[in-house]
């Protein structure tokens, strides 16, 4: 399997020399005031990361990592700068068109998993189509198939607190694709995971992301998952740095 | 407690000040609700018992025969059969109308023997002004002494002139010297008195040759007092009793009793919304912190630590929460008092009252609550959070569970509740027994709430769904998902929402029975009474209208027949459960025709017969609520006392009356006179003509002019004439004046429930901020946030208001059926008026909605990725 | 002049406004007044003064003089049991009238006079001395005086006419203007039931009945006495019952102005002897205790055949000899005597039969029986009785708000 997602891996690219990118970054700063001081975590970061691309995000623990995935869903707001996702700058949307851009285009995958404890697992995932309307039987197969392909077809009316790490980021991740995101950002999706879990949720990532053709952006802190990676970003003193994909890192992390 | 520990709470609070605050707002507006209607209950009757105090000294005993008094040679009389200490009295009220322009002051006119008083009553360390002298306050007519503060309060001066009216008569009296007296408390007991001779008493209250009572001080061994007493009764006319003195206070303080326990319980009602508040408040406050309690216990700390710590905030809560709610209560207090003060004048006897008093008694209930509350409002939370292991804190799941499971426990013991509640009402036991009853019966009724929740929730999620979609959905899941955190919150609400919808349809089911009552009592169209201070039961016999004047009214053109009442305090002696019981009570002497007769609605017995033997002057009427409290029922043999002796009759029907709580006979006019030797009447009831005379019809308003003209040409009365249609407004404002109280504390408890379900809901949806954040990261739009919330909230209005329903029915039918029967013995038929019970669906609705604005407002405000972070 | 100082009213006015914790009836002992203040003179509220001689007319005057301010009538006796126990007792009763133009009143308590009575009970072996205050409106049956048939009373302590007569064993003098009377006074376990037999007739004080207190015209009193009353009955004192018998006294005094400014109190002093004659002698002293020397000293000395004639400015001479300090009050009296006749050769020693016979009521004042023995001591046969009357030695408990105005 491992050997799969290293063979698979797409030529290196530059940052900027993306080809008809889906997502762009321009001048993008984020900081927070923390009382007295000015805390920056992003600095003029550009970028481009293309339709189809694993990319994943490096960096020690507050780096700012999280922010940056914050801000390619918008969920969060850039403090200057902008995103742009197939063209559409999503500085320029109000709150709720980018709510429903998100709604439509991106999916999430979160280290704490995230989901709703008061729902089961079908209607965690079902979450998303409800927000948009009515559920279909169609919605309704597309949840089976989903679930029956990370493996939790009989966990369906559990709720998610019954679950384990790795189950509970399955039914995340069944949840992220439910309405077919054309982008899925996923934040250290087996950071609260052992090895092994991990590694079986990167392996489902990666098969039902860069395999049907989605983009995804992991952020992590673990060299382990870089393996499976197109491109490796880091993020450094506010720096959005491309890292060259070494085969000894590889190897090493993976094996 | 650990100083870490101490922080560690202290930063809890600096960092979510609004839960601080909400359970600050919750402890404090409970305990302000019960502070106020104690302090107003208690500061009404402590003023009236200090007055009585004032006007009944050191007596222990006390010569009198109802409110025709006693002859007053029988003091002297007495007190040559060595019965001493002995003091004689007269006491009435008069009334003084104020230069000012200010509603007139009811006065307590006191005539006393100043040679004899001194051992019963010292209007103590008392300095006479220069001007005072005896001989002027024996020898000059109208002569009066009063404290110098309620001097100033009338603006009177010593050697001021004033009148004061006394039925239909204007007194002068005059200011011989004010006295004055440095205890606060007993100034305050002086307020409104005038103290005056004996002779100067019973000429301005025209009570010639009687006294209203003779005080005497009977000291000593319960043998000797009894040997003392009956050597006494043998030296009384048989018309005279001796009875205690302390009787005046407790008929004063049982009078109101009814008044008083319905308002407790009231105010209890308010405790139990109260409580809820608290209890729910304190619970968030814990639950909020299970993660931060858990790690602490992994980091070592005990778990007496941890429980002292979470005991301590709560009680810090509790303490500074019930120190704010005593002081708005005291506030509160105040404007209830004079509600409370109002409705005992209207109904029982003259007292005023200018300062709220907060006995240590009601400090105490309302630090019990406050503090009590809070701390077990807390213990379970906290006892659940160390209970778990240490690293394991619960998780909600776990809790939502726990509470699931025990959901058939506590419908358990709801139906073992309700059914201990409906075991002791039905019991005729004493009346606090009943609200025992009913307040178990609340208690275990509240306790099906969590099921009928869930119940209410499965069957209103489609409904739910179709409205909202599937954030209908998710709303009615959040709300039976979250048992643990909603149905606290909703059992404060339904219990307040169903508190007002019973207490309206007691009152709405009251007032119209009084009302249709009232249409069929005043079925003529004029009546006629005098104006003047109001009576009660320890004033002299009230003035009256003379036959005089009568006769010359009943010529008047346009009158066809003039009907009278005489309206006094008597004492009827019954037996009950074998024992001869006295029992002070209001005599109406009635000369009736036909159609005063009919206004007469009787309830039990033949009315026929029963006027029959009331015109041979054998037999009595007696209204509802006096047979339903002394077990008199048609036939039974009963005595009244008459200045020459009892005088037995028979009942011969039990009749409606909603006038006095108390209790009144009712006999025929000249048996009336022909015993008391008393020919006056309280008031007339004037017939115009109406037959034959169809074309020209009697003006009423001419007629009553007439009147007036003869009351003018006889002396210058001041006489009172008023339609039916004005005399039952009257009286309905008075029932409505009654009830002022009762609706405030209505709206009280539905406040005390609308913060609670406003701080429950905004702790519960401000907990769920991370949920929302990723709800909003999956695509919820900020107008979804708030469509989510409200309608969350909007459904636990929805599921309050229609659990209100059957609960506030209940409540209605024990307040009608069993509270308001047993205080006061009327019977009341139930009316329901839908628009009512919509209004209070409504108002639970409305009151959930406003709750979730709050939080709706914050959480579609915040960026999700801030949600995210848990802030 | 038998008796004492009136009441004083203002002493009734505190009396209703304080002193709660006196647990007693009538005015409290707190604020007393000197008997100066209280005979004080007054022009106000339309009261005739005592001002030249007048003619008495009985039985009328034995009755009350509404027109006066002040009058008592006065009751003192001592009384043998068959064992020859030795009791004295003392009955007045004051009226004091309050407004002589007062306005009518249509209630029948409607007071236009205050009655205060005092009841004392010497037992000489017991060594005891009780005594008991009054006070009750002249209204509403409660006190009053009629003169015919004649009866004073305050609830029931009472003196009244006898209605029959028959079988009284004592004759009425026939020259006395009294017919027999019956006194009756109860209090706690004190019964004393006499029936009085005047067997002298009528003393007129004085000139003619007009007894001078001062030296302005005005400052005096109407004045007599019924000097020895033969007196019988029965007296019970804590259950115990005496039959008893002896002498009393009368007096009956009105006025509306007694004592001259400057003059403090009096003593007292009535005596019956064995020889069936009778003196009454009374001082009256200034402010330094001095006997006033205006006024001076007066009495009378009425004949066994009951002629009498008032004795010379001088003629007589008290000196006491020792002095007793009462424990309650702590005012000291003079408790032992040496009175002196000069124009009779007379020199009378005599002293209380009990030390304590102070009364701490309204008023403070020590009256008391008393006995002295004739010529050489020891003969029974020559012993004298007597009552004396103290008054003006000092206030209980002196207060500085002196009561000012006598109603």
């Amino acid at each position: 399997m491992l050997e799969v997602l290293i063979r698979a891996k797409p030529p290196a690219a530059t940052i900027s020399g993306v080809n008809n990118p889906l997502v762009e970054l321009r001048g993008l700063c984020k900081s927070y005031r923390e009382g007295e001081r000015n805390h920056v975590v992003l600095e003029n970061v550009d970028g481009a990361i293309g339709r189809g691309e694993l990319v994943v995000v490096l960096g020690k623990s507050g780096s700012g990592k999280t922010t940056l995935l914050n801000l390619l869903s918008g969920i969060d707001l850039p403090s200057s700068g902008e995103v742009l996702i197939d063209g559409t700058s999503l500085g320029a949307l109000s709150e709720k068109e980018r709510t429903l851009f998100r709604r439509h285009r991106i999916g999430f995958v979160f280290q704490f998993f995230n989901l709703l404890p008061t729902l089961t697992v079908e209607e965690n995932l079902l979450l998303p189509i409800e927000l948009k309307g009515p559920v279909t039987d169609a919605h309704r197969r597309r949840a089976g198939d989903l679930l029956d392909r990370v493996g939790l077809t009989d966990r369906a009316g559990t709720f998610p607190e019954r679950l384990s790490g790795g189950e509970r980021q399955r039914v995340a991740i069944a949840r992220a694709l439910i309405h077919e995101p054309e982008l899925l950002l996923a934040d250290e999706p087996t950071g609260n995971l052992d090895l092994d879990t991990g590694l079986e949720v990167l392996d489902l990532l990666d098969r039902m992301t860069r395999r049907e053709g989605r983009t995804l952006v992991m952020a992590t802190h673990s060299r382990e998952v870089i393996g499976v990676a197109d491109r490796i970003l880091r993020v450094e003193n506010g720096r959005l740095l491309e890292q060259p994909i070494s085969g000894d890192e590889t190897s090493t992390g993976l094996r | 407690m650990n100083r870490s520990l101490t922080r560690l709470s202290l930063r809890h609070f600096q960092r979510h000040p609004w839960q601080a605050a909400l359970a600050l707002l919750g402890v404090s507006l409970g305990v302000a609700v019960v502070v106020s209607i104690e302090a107003a209950n208690g500061s009404a009757l402590a003023a009236f018992e200090l007055s009585t105090e004032a006007l009944v000294g050191r007596a222990t005993h006390q010569i009198a025969s109802g409110s025709s008094g006693v002859p007053d040679q029988l003091f002297a009389e007495l007190r040559s059969a060595g019965v001493r200490p002995s003091a004689p009295v007269v006491e009435g009220r008069v009334l003084f109308e104020q230069a000012s322009g200010a509603p007139p002051r009811v006065l307590n006119l006191l005539g006393v023997d100043p040679l004899t008083d001194r051992v019963f009553r010292d209007y103590a360390a008392a300095t006479s002004s220069p001007g005072f002298e005896l001989a002027d306050f024996l020898t000059r007519p109208g002569a009066v002494v009063l404290e110098e503060q309620a001097a100033g309060l009338l603006s009177l001066a010593p050697g001021d002139r004033f009148e004061v009216r006394v039925g239909a008569n204007r007194e002068e009296l005059e200011v011989l010297a004010t006295f004055r007296v440095d205890d606060p408390s007993t100034r305050s007991s002086l307020t409104n008195l005038l103290v005056t001779d004996i002779a100067t008493a019973q000429e301005t209250l025209d009570f010639l040759g009687r006294l209203s009572r003779i005080d005497l001080m009977i000291g000593g061994q319960d043998a000797g007092v009894n040997a003392e007493i009956d050597h006494i009764r043998k030296l009384l006319p048989p018309s005279t009793s001796v009875r205690p003195s302390s009787t005046r206070a407790d008929e004063a303080a049982e009078m109101t009793r009814s008044f008083r326990l319905n308002l407790r319980a009231l105010s209890l009602l308010a405790i139990l919304c109260g409580a809820f508040l608290i209890y729910n408040t304190m619970t968030f406050a814990v639950i909020q912190r299970r993660h931060e309690l858990g790690t602490l216990r992994a980091l070592g700390v005990t778990r007496a630590q941890i429980l002292l710590t979470v005991l301590g905030e709560a009680s810090l809560i509790g303490v500074v929460g019930t120190i704010l709610g005593v002081v708005a209560g005291r506030v509160l207090a105040a404007r209830l008092l004079a509600q409370v003060t109002q409705t005992i004048n209207d109904h029982y006897f003259v007292v005023s009252v200018r300062d709220v008093e907060l006995p240590a008694s009601t400090l105490a209930v309302g630090f019990l609550l406050g503090v009590g509350a809070s701390i077990l409002g807390a213990l379970s939370p906290a006892l659940e959070a160390v209970a778990a292991a240490p690293r394991a804190s619960l998780q909600r799941s776990e809790i939502e569970d726990r509470v699931r499971q025990a959901l058939p426990r506590i419908t358990l013991t709801g139906a073992f509740l309700a059914m201990a509640g409906t075991g002791l009402l039905l019991w005729p036991g004493p009346l606090s027994v009943a609200f025992t009853g009913f307040f178990l019966l609340l208690l275990g009724l509240a306790c099906f709430i969590p099921v009928a929740t869930l119940a209410l929730v499965r069957l209103l999620t489609p409904a739910a769904a179709a409205l909202a979609g599937g954030l209908g959905r998710i709303a009615a899941r959040g709300v039976a998902a979250s048992m643990s955190r909603t149905a606290i919150a909703i059992a404060a609400l339904t219990v307040a929402v169903s508190v007002s919808i019973g207490v309206d349809l007691m009152i709405r089911s009251f007032r119209s029975t009084v009302d249709s009552w009232l249409t069929a009592s005043l079925p003529a169209d004029l009546y006629v009474s005098l104006e003047g201070a109001p009576v009660d039961r320890f004033s002299v016999r009230p003035p009256g209208l003379g036959k005089d004047f009568l006769a010359r009214i009943a010529r008047v053109d346009g009158i066809d027949r003039v009907n009278t009442v005489r309206g006094v305090e008597v004492n009827l002696v019954t037996e009950q459960r074998g024992r001869r019981i006295d029992i002070p009570t209001r005599l109406l002497a009635y000369d009736l025709d036909r159609r005063g007769r009919e206004a007469i609605v009787i309830k039990e017995g033949d009315p026929v017969k029963a006027w029959e033997a009331v015109d041979a002057g054998q037999a009595v009427l007696a209204s509802e609520p006096l047979a339903y409290r002394y077990d008199l029922v048609v036939g039974s043999q009963i005595e009244l006392e008459t200045p020459t002796g009892l005088l037995p009759l028979r009942v011969a029907a039990i009749h409606y009356d909603y006038a006095s709580e108390r209790g009144a006979v009712l006999v025929d006019a000249s048996l009336y006179e022909r015993n008391w030797g008393d020919p006056l009447a309280t008031a007339a009831s004037i017939y115009l003509v109406s037959e034959g005379r169809e074309t020209e019809r009697v003006d009423v308003d001419v007629v009553a002019e007439a009147i007036r003209a003869e009351a003018a040409r006889a002396n210058g009365m001041d006489v009172l004439v008023r339609s039916n249609r004005v005399l039952r407004a009257l009286s309905l404002e008075v029932f409505d004046r009654t009830f002022v109280v009762t609706r405030v504390l209505r709206f009280l408890a539905i406040l005390v429930a609308a913060v609670g379900i406003l701080s429950a809901l905004t702790a519960l949806q401000l907990e769920r901020i991370r949920e929302i954040g990723v709800l909003r990261a999956n695509g919820l739009t900020p107008g979804q946030v708030w469509a989510l919330v409200v309608s969350e909230t909007g459904l636990m209005g929805l599921i309050a208001g229609i659990l209100a329903l059957p609960l506030g029915w209940v409540i209605a039918v024990v307040m009608i059926q069993v509270i308001n029967r047993r205080s006061f013995g009327w019977t009341m038929a139930m009316e329901v008026d839908p628009l009512a019970l919509l209004g209070a669906m409504g108002l639970a609705l409305g009151a959930a909605i406003t709750a979730g604005l709050y939080p709706a407002y914050r959480m579609a405000k915040i960026p999700p990725a801030e949600a995210l972070r848990g802030r | 002049m038998a008796a004492l100082r009136p009441l004083s009213l203002v002493v009734i006015v505190l009396a209703l406004l304080g002193c709660g914790r006196a647990r007693r009836e009538g005015p409290p002992a707190t604020h007393t007044l000197g008997v100066a203040e209280a005979l004080g003179g007054s022009e106000r509220n339309g009261f005739e003064r005592a001002v030249e001689p007048r003619p008495f007319d009985f039985p009328r005057d034995h009755g009350p003089h509404a027109r006066f301010r002040t009058e008592w009538w006065y009751f003192t006796g001592n009384l043998l049991d068959l064992d020859g126990r030795h009791f004295g007792f003392q009955a007045t009763f004051f009226r004091n009238g309050l407004d002589a133009l007062a306005a009518e009143r249509s209630s029948s308590w409607a007071a236009r006079e205050i009655f205060m009575a005092h009841f004392a009970l010497t037992d000489s072996s017991a060594k005891s001395f009780r005594s008991f205050e009054r006070f009750g409106r002249g209204a509403a049956g409660i006190a009053g005086a009629v003169a015919d048939p004649l009866r004073i009373w305050l609830e029931d302590w009472e003196v009244s006419q006898l209605p029959v007569v028959s079988e009284l064993v004592v004759q009425t003098h026939p020259n006395a203007r009294l017919p027999p009377l019956r006194l009756r006074l109860t209090e706690e376990d004190i019964a004393l039931d006499l029936t009085l037999v005047p067997v002298k007739p009528e003393v007129l004080h004085g000139e003619r009945g007009l007894s001078r207190k001062g030296s302005q015209p005005g400052n005096a009193s109407y004045y007599y006495s019924f000097t020895r009353l033969q007196s019988e009955g029965t007296l019970n004192v804590g259950g115990r019952t005496f039959a008893v018998d002896g002498l009393s006294w009368m007096d009956h005094e009105w006025s509306t102005s007694v004592l001259e400014e400057g003059l403090v109190g009096w003593n007292w002093v009535s005596l019956q002897f064995p020889d069936r004659s009778e003196l009454m002698y009374f001082e009256l002293r200034n402010a330094d205790g001095e006997i006033d020397e205006v006024s001076g000293t007066t009495g009378t000395w009425i004949e066994p055949d009951g002629s009498h004639e008032p004795l010379a400015p001088g003629d007589a001479t008290l000196t006491p000899l020792s002095t007793w300090t009462s424990k309650e009050t702590a005012i000291s009296y003079p408790s032992r005597w040496r009175l002196t006749i000069n124009s009779r050769d007379l020199v009378l020693e005599f002293e209380p039969t009990v030390a304590q016979q102070e009364h701490a009521g309204a008023i403070t004042y020590w009256e008391g029986a008393v006995s002295g023995a004739l010529g050489t001591s020891g003969e029974e046969a020559k012993t004298f009785r007597g009552y004396v009357e103290l008054t003006g030695y000092g206030d209980r408990a002196p207060t500085p708000r002196v009561a000012r105005a006598i109603p």
